[in-house]
């Protein structure tokens, strides 16, 4: 697809740049490219000439590998046979409860991309339109819940409305949604629990309960008002009799 | 809703959880680079600051890789590969 904002994202870096007042004089991305291999060494074979010729390159690309590596550590690893590390087991604490008896996790669906800010102005909504949650058939008929009822989605942080779905592909006490939408609010019903190494935010494991409902939470109407007057594209008007 | 320094015991003592399966000095060293590495000087000032407070909740490895002089300890993680470049295909991580 052509550039939306009429501009590759290199061309915009390019801008930016020049407008900043570093000057940038690229004219085709090769030359990008030509800079990156004169500046890595594991690059250095790399051009768009040989992209083309041979389709795809793995690096390290260069004078002992003229045409990439296909395959990397064949025989050995950098630091010899390798290393192998005790990787102790670290629990969540989050826990589930009578409040809050089933687990919610999180995940992605192919044809969007983290929270849609590319993928959701494409052709791709037509395979997922919104959020909604997958949810057991137990699960849901304890809660008398059916397929496409508004369900309440609620943890100890917040709650949200979804659409719910009946899906055997869950366990029993597990929940699922994606998070590629913003007015889902998928990241109101998640914890602050992060992971001890990274501080990546534990989004697979939030307990939650789910009812039906009949409205969109606080937050979600809240969004809706926000969302709709910082909106600059003008509404269209009925044409005056 | 736990204190910004609950947290920060709370964060603490998962990282000693990681660690505890090696030897106790291993251990401590390990926790000591990750936390210099990682965390804010902030983050440590105030937890180093909140070690009476927090006592038997703050995991001993803990205190004692916050308190003691680590730079002779070897930690059982390695340090990221330096010099790629000079030690051949394959080193660098980056791509």
């Amino acid at each position: 697809m052509s550039p939306l904002g009429g501009y590759g994202d290199w061309e915009g870096t390019v801008l930016l740049s020049n407008a900043l007042g570093y000057p940038m004089s690229y004219t085709h991305p090769s030359e990008i490219m030509d800079e990156i291999a004169s500046l890595t060494p594991s690059f250095t074979g790399v051009s768009y000439a040989k992209l083309d010729e041979l389709g795809s390159v793995q690096w390290p690309c260069n004078e002992n590998a003229p045409n990439g590596t296909p395959m990397m550590h064949v025989d050995r690893f950098v630091r010899g046979k390798g290393k192998f590390m005790i990787t102790e087991y670290v629990a969540t604490e989050e826990r589930a409860g009578p409040r809050f008896p089933l687990i919610l996790t999180t995940g992605r669906i192919l044809s969007q991309y983290n929270v849609g800010a590319q993928t959701r102005r494409t052709e791709n909504s037509r395979w997922h339109e919104e959020d909604i949650l997958e949810i057991h058939p137990f699960d849901a008929e304890a809660r008398g819940i059916v397929h496409g009822d508004l369900v309440s989605l609620e943890s100890r942080s917040g709650d949200i409305a979804l659409k719910a779905v009946i899906s055997e592909r869950m366990q029993p006490g597990v929940v699922y949604t994606t998070f590629h939408h913003a007015k889902t609010g998928a990241n109101v019903i998640t914890t602050d629990f992060s992971d001890w190494a990274t501080n990546c935010p534990e989004y697979k494991v939030t307990a939650v309960q789910v009812r039906r409902t009949n409205r969109p939470s606080d937050w979600q109407a809240k969004f809706y008002e926000e969302d709709f007057s910082l909106t600059r594209i003008a509404q269209s008007l009925d044409a005056a009799e | 809703m736990l204190s910004v320094n609950d947290k920060l015991v709370r964060m603490a003592n998962q990282i000693a959880s990681f660690f505890r399966s090696y030897p106790e000095e291993e251990a401590v060293a390990g926790i000591s680079k990750h936390i210099v590495a990682f965390w804010t000087p902030k983050m440590r000032r105030n937890l180093t600051d909140y070690i009476d407070e927090a006592g038997d909740r703050l995991d001993n490895l803990v205190v004692r890789a916050l308190t003691e002089d680590t730079s002779g300890l070897e930690s059982p993680v390695r340090e990221a590969t330096r010099d790629p470049h000079l030690l051949g295909a394959g080193a660098s991580d980056a791509g």
